[in-house]
């Protein structure tokens, strides 16, 4: 039983095309063709409009909310090659941060893993993806990786901090730093893995995608050893990628094939079930059983079948 | 309408593109939107922009569930709590827990069914009959694994027959219909309503049945009350063997089959098919095939007139050839797929099929659980089974903790989780948000108590950032040692301070002087400690330690420079003091930061501090007079010592 909880009017004045839940689900805040950012109070299923960001000069494709312990930071790309960092001081929100440095099109921003500090990675149709990371200084540092896909980068998302064996990390109360790392995807049909090791180097190719590739995601693995990756393109395919953590080979696996283009992929909050939507008017919900098969648990046709004596 | 998900909105008509994001636990927002990122974008022309929170697994956040959610926390942790204690638990043991979850969880379709009929609305009462329908076929599922899993798997089949007694009792309300008529024995259910009897061996049932028929003192009725009469019923308690009970049986059965050769039925026709129903005949089977709901209602009827004491381990493919011949696999329901994994006892399949149901997470954390104690879960061989308890046991408490109070709840099941538990646990603590001090607290203790200290201080910081943001400082800086986050302490120090020029006074004094060691958190807060002090041992009269203080705080630098001045003026009235408090070398310490601080003060491009920081000409002028008096003062003194 899936259902609808509350329906928010954003008043944006065109397409939206995305919205992003804070970390605790208490605010959201969306963008749109229409250039602006704007954020919500959510609170018991009403939202109220708190602020309304202006600074972009194109469509705004992508907005990320950095963890609440750096205080409330909303990073937002666009068409407009730039990327802002906004900041809320004392209610007022203000623009943070400004990094011009892309000469196309931003198309995807996501924050680093806490653990690692206030760092961002940002994907441009340029091709090239950069990394800013906020210094001691309280001023920002960015590094480029150019030519990581042809064409044009169209997703960034970074890996969890915690790596392989952290159940015994944890229960010994020592944490072992690891390594940064991030998956991207883009034009060149490809999804990459970056490893940050002092320069940051292209550690796996996973060929596998027919057409572009629209979105990657990362999967937290909480306790586990195993890494997934969910890719999606618009050769309407769903792929995850699964690496043990062990060896330095990603097995690929297609989910399914939808009926139109595949957009976006998202893990939920503990990485146990996959959010897919894109061309075909649907989003579906998808979870690995026990079988090791992967599910479709909204399919509201499963899960039918009357029980006896209850007609 | 946006599939499967199912919103209503001319949105979605007009743009097939969906973006989607999650929210905290099973929360997504869903909106329409373009995903072309090319120069064109043109909007579609629609006046509103939408977006969707759409939620599922809510089943259990219903206030008439949430009995189910704490009564079967309790015989989960009974479970853990007996075999902390034993290095296993007795089957009977598990058999009487599985009673009570089910109990549980009939006790929990009551109260919905309830719950129905007192809905307003029509679709109130549909939603909460579809809920109650999932906990029915739960209780079905769980109760035929309970079976198949724990009970003797010899003397299977009664145990099943009773199943069907409970989940079928239409056969009981078909013969109430019957008699509650005028003339019972011309209703057109009469029949059916005795074969129903029988077919769940309810014998002593239909022998009253077909006593109220005219026709009981005829030579076939009379042949036929006999032979049910004396019919033998393997039961759960019997105290036949199996093999014992077989050659009754057979015995019965060839006296059956030779009185229908003998025609002793052949004045009725009703009465000649009972007699072939009782020898298990598949013709007779057929002809009634109409008065059965389901594939295993007839598959357990007709075993029990055929292998009544088949095993366990025989069911299975009984179970594919009656549901092969009932309804076919083409098509086949959730449910009838589960029920027959059960009967095969494909547990993987069993958990699998559920698992794929959205609101499942509770039954298959639990039935998991009790089937992991009891070694069924054993059957996986790449998969380890503690392993796959976890996930399900996880499963369970990440939906918990999806709602606002439920997920204390959650926090015990994933005690229980040896592997993943900690780190889930820590995950989703630190992402609860902690509206109050109470919530905070509680967070914490949970949080101490499993050694989680990663949440500690994530809390700790998060509470210290909205105390200062509330301008709550003193909680501020409490929040900030709790952390031992250094720069949140220095910041909230500063804004302490800040707040003391102002106001002159200090605010939440007792939470500060409460702090002892956690005032080494940072220096700023450190020298806020220390100025505290300074100010009681002046208030008490203590100069001389007070002087001591001052002159320390300003030569170990730990008093931040902006500072100073404000140290300066309140040496003012000591220095004033006769005979002087202030040796003559602490007079030269002060001169000195004096010097320091008038010097550096100009090229300091730092923004205008507050005025009782800075040091115009009249502060210096009544300072450096100050100073000369008291090293006069002191001189003086030294002349008179020596």
């Amino acid at each position: 039983m899936v259902s609808v909880i509350s329906t928010v009017d954003t008043g944006h004045e065109d397409m939206i095309h995305d919205a992003q839940m804070d970390y605790y689900g208490c605010r959201l805040a969306t963008c749109s063709s229409d250039r602006s950012v704007r954020i919500y109070d959510v609170k018991n299923g009403t939202q109220t409009l708190a602020a309304d960001l202006r600074g972009h000069e194109g469509p705004v494709w992508q907005i990320a909310w950095a963890h609440p312990k750096f205080g409330n930071i909303l990073a937002s790309c666009s068409y407009d090659r730039k990327v802002i960092i906004w900041k809320e001081i004392n209610g007022q929100w203000i623009k943070f941060y400004e990094y011009a440095n892309h000469d196309s099109s931003v198309n995807s921003v996501c924050w680093a893993p806490h653990d690692y500090g206030l760092i961002l990675a940002c994907g441009s149709s340029d091709g090239s993806i950069s990394i800013l990371s906020a210094t001691a200084a309280g001023g920002w540092e960015a590094k480029k990786i150019n030519n990581a896909h042809t064409i044009g980068c169209n997703a960034v998302s970074w890996a969890p901090a915690i790596g392989p064996n952290a159940a015994f990390d944890s229960s010994s109360g020592v944490r072992s730093t690891p390594v940064k790392r991030f998956v991207s995807g883009g034009c060149d049909n490809l999804v990459k893995v970056w490893r940050e090791d002092k320069e940051w180097v292209e550690e796996a190719k996973l060929e596998g995608h027919s057409d572009w590739v629209r979105d990657a995601a990362w999967a937290p693995s909480i306790g586990l050893s195993r890494t997934v990756i969910a890719s999606c393109s618009q050769d309407r395919r769903v792929i995850l990628w699964t690496n043990d953590g062990v060896s330095s080979s990603w097995n690929q696996r297609v989910l399914h094939t939808f009926e139109d283009v595949v957009w976006h992929v998202s893990w939920s909050v503990t990485g146990n079930i996959l959010a897919v939507s894109g061309g075909d008017n649907k989003v579906s919900l998808w979870k690995e059983t026990v079988e090791g098969q992967w599910v479709c648990i909204s399919d509201v046709n499963r899960g039918k079948g009357s029980a006896p004596g209850q007609q | 309408m946006l599939e499967p998900i199912g919103i209503l909105d001319s949105t979605f008509i007009h743009n097939k593109n969906i973006g989607h994001s999650w929210g905290y636990g099973n929360n997504l927002v869903v909106f329409p939107t373009k995903f072309s990122q090319s120069t064109t974008l043109a909007g579609v022309p629609c006046s509103r922009k939408n977006l969707f929170m759409i939620s599922w697994e809510r089943t259990l956040y219903n206030p008439f569930v949430r009995k189910l959610v704490n009564e079967s926390c309790g015989a989960f942790i009974a479970i853990q709590t007996r075999l902390g204690k034993e290095a296993q638990v007795s089957v009977s043991e598990l058999v009487q827990s599985s009673h009570q979850y089910r109990c549980i969880i009939n006790a929990c379709i009551e109260d919905l069914n309830q719950a129905a009929d007192l809905a307003e609305t029509n679709e109130a009462t549909q939603a909460i009959q579809e809920m109650s329908e999932i906990f029915y076929k739960a209780e079905l599922v769980w109760n035929l694994c309970e079976i198949m899993y724990l009970e003797n798997p010899l003397g299977i089949l009664p145990h099943l027959l009773e199943w069907v007694r409970i989940h079928f009792p239409n056969a009981l309300e078909e013969t109430g219909t019957v008699l509650a008529s005028p003339n019972p024995e011309f209703h057109e259910s009469y029949w059916k309503a005795l074969y129903g009897l029988v077919f769940q061996l309810r014998i002593d049932s239909a022998i009253k049945l077909l006593r109220i028929h005219s026709g009981f003192q005829t030579d076939a009725f009379q042949s036929a009350f006999e032979l049910l009469k004396k019919m033998p019923v393997f039961s759960v308690n019997s105290p036949l063997s199996a093999p014992e009970f077989t050659f009754r049986w057979n015995h019965w059965k060839e006296e059956c089959e030779s009185r229908i050769h003998a025609g002793d039925f052949f004045d009725s026709q009703d009465l000649q098919l009972l007699m072939e129903i009782l020898c298990g005949k598949e013709e007779a089977f057929e002809k009634v095939a109409d008065f059965f709901e389901t594939w295993y209602q007839r598959m357990i009827t007709q075993l029990t007139f055929t292998h009544p004491t088949i095993s366990a381990s025989s069911l299975g493919d009984q179970a594919d050839q009656f549901l092969a011949a009932f309804t076919g696999f083409d098509d086949l329901s959730s449910l009838d797929a589960t029920l027959l994994a059960v009967l095969r006892r494909d547990t993987r399949k069993v958990i699998g099929e559920m698992q794929g149901v959205l609101d499942n997470s509770w039954f298959t954390a639990h039935l998991a659980d009790l089937l992991y104690h009891a070694g069924a879960l054993q059957s996986f061989e790449d998969i380890n089974s503690l392993q796959l308890r976890e996930t399900l046991l996880r499963d369970y408490a990440i939906c918990l903790f999806s709602h606002q109070s439920l997920w204390s709840v959650g926090v015990l099941y994933l005690d229980h989780c040896p592997t993943v538990g900690s780190a889930t646990l820590e995950h989703l603590l630190t992402r609860l948000p902690c509206q109050s001090e109470l919530k905070a607290s509680k967070l914490i203790a949970l949080a101490e108590r499993r050694k989680l200290t990663s949440v500690v201080t994530s809390v700790c910081r998060v509470m210290g950032r909205n105390a200062l943001k509330n301008g709550r400082l003193g909680a501020a800086v409490a929040w900030a040692v709790r952390a031992q986050d250094a720069p949140l302490a220095t910041y909230a120090a500063d804004a302490v301070l800040e707040r003391y020029l102002q106001d002159s006074d200090f605010t939440s004094t007792d939470l500060l002087d409460s702090l002892g060691a956690g005032l080494l958190a940072s220096d700023r807060l450190a020298f806020l400690g220390k100025y505290r002090e300074f100010h009681r041992l002046y208030s008490a009269n203590d100069f001389h330690s007070a002087a001591t203080l001052l002159i320390s705080l300003i030569s170990s630098r730990i008093a931040p420079k902006y500072f100073w001045a404000v140290l300066l003026m309140d040496a003012l009235p000591l220095l004033e003091t006769n005979p002087p408090v202030f040796t003559s070398d602490q007079t030269y310490e002060l001169m000195q930061s004096l010097q320091e601080l008038t010097s550096s003060f100009q090229d300091d491009a730092e923004p205008i501090p507050h005025p009782n920081c800075q040091l115009n000409s009249d502060k210096t002028m009544l300072i450096t007079l100050a100073l000369s008096r008291n090293l006069a003062k002191c001189f003086v003194q030294q002349t008179g010592y020596d």
